[in-house]
């Protein structure tokens, strides 16, 4: 895939970004994109932003204002509704098949995904209380 | 001066390094995450969202602010505010007490005779 299509799928995940994080941020974001693709890191940095875009879109923007004391790390203890995970599994999915159908097939074989740490961190922090299943004891006879 | 320590949940690796980059000094964006890749020795690299995303919370958070712009410099530059850098001091402090504590237990666990 020529760097000029990446860039121009870069350009749109950044534009659908909420209007806020994108006037502040979205030139530097393209700036550094660019920088990275120069030394061969386009993937890694694309797939990021497809992570930006579901973590502004479907997380943050939802929750109110941060708790300062949580310096950002506390999300609203609302949780994250179906349909907003629904969305952004669609949305994540159409864009890394749109990735990958740009690919040529010889780098679409050989393409590891990698996802960056902030995905793990993300699904950590979102302190939603794990199912609580019931215990069953079997008595030996 | 110490550091005051409330009971903010501890930092994500990404917002450490980002507080711990800027904390040498007032960077922009892709400086940030080529200080914070040059000495993790390249092991962690923050990506532009990633970066972007915690820089927006820090900076909410009035833990980061923006630095006057340099002359010649068209690139946005950020700084870390006071109340940053306690945060960075208390969560060194918190890492500090951990390293402590994880020696003091290898230390202490001697390897089960069969």
């Amino acid at each position: 895939m020529t760097r000029i299509t990446l860039r121009s799928v870069y350009q749109l995940i950044l534009r659908i970004h909420p209007a806020s994080f994108r006037d502040e941020f979205a030139e530097e974001m393209l700036w550094i994109f660019d920088e990275e693709c120069r030394q061969g890191r386009a993937r890694r940095v694309f797939l990021d932003g497809v992570w930006s875009l579901v973590r502004q879109r479907c997380v943050f923007q939802r929750a109110p204002k941060p708790v300062t004391a949580g310096i950002g790390l506390i999300i609203s203890d609302d949780g994250i509704g179906a349909a907003r995970l629904t969305q952004a599994g669609l949305l994540i999915s159409v864009l890394i098949a749109g990735f990958l159908l740009v690919l040529s097939p010889k780098s679409a074989s050989s393409l590891s995904l990698r996802w960056p740490e902030s995905v793990l961190h993300c699904t950590l922090t979102l302190q939603s209380p794990p199912p609580v299943l019931p215990l069953r004891v079997h008595r030996l006879r | 001066m110490e550091p005051v320590a409330d009971k903010t949940p501890p930092l994500s690796s990404a917002t450490l390094h980002i507080l711990l980059a800027l904390a040498g000094e007032d960077m922009h964006g892709y400086g940030i995450i080529q200080e914070v890749a040059r000495y993790s020795e390249g092991h962690y690299r923050v990506g532009p969202g990633t970066l972007y995303d915690n820089l927006k919370k820090l900076m909410d958070a009035g833990l980061v602010a923006d630095a006057n712009r340099r002359a010649n410099e068209d690139r946005r530059f950020y700084t870390l505010t006071p109340d940053g850098r306690n945060a960075l001091a208390v969560e060194v402090n918190r890492l500090q007490n951990i390293v402590r504590e994880a020696r003091s237990r290898l230390r202490e666990t001697r390897p089960r005779s069969v």
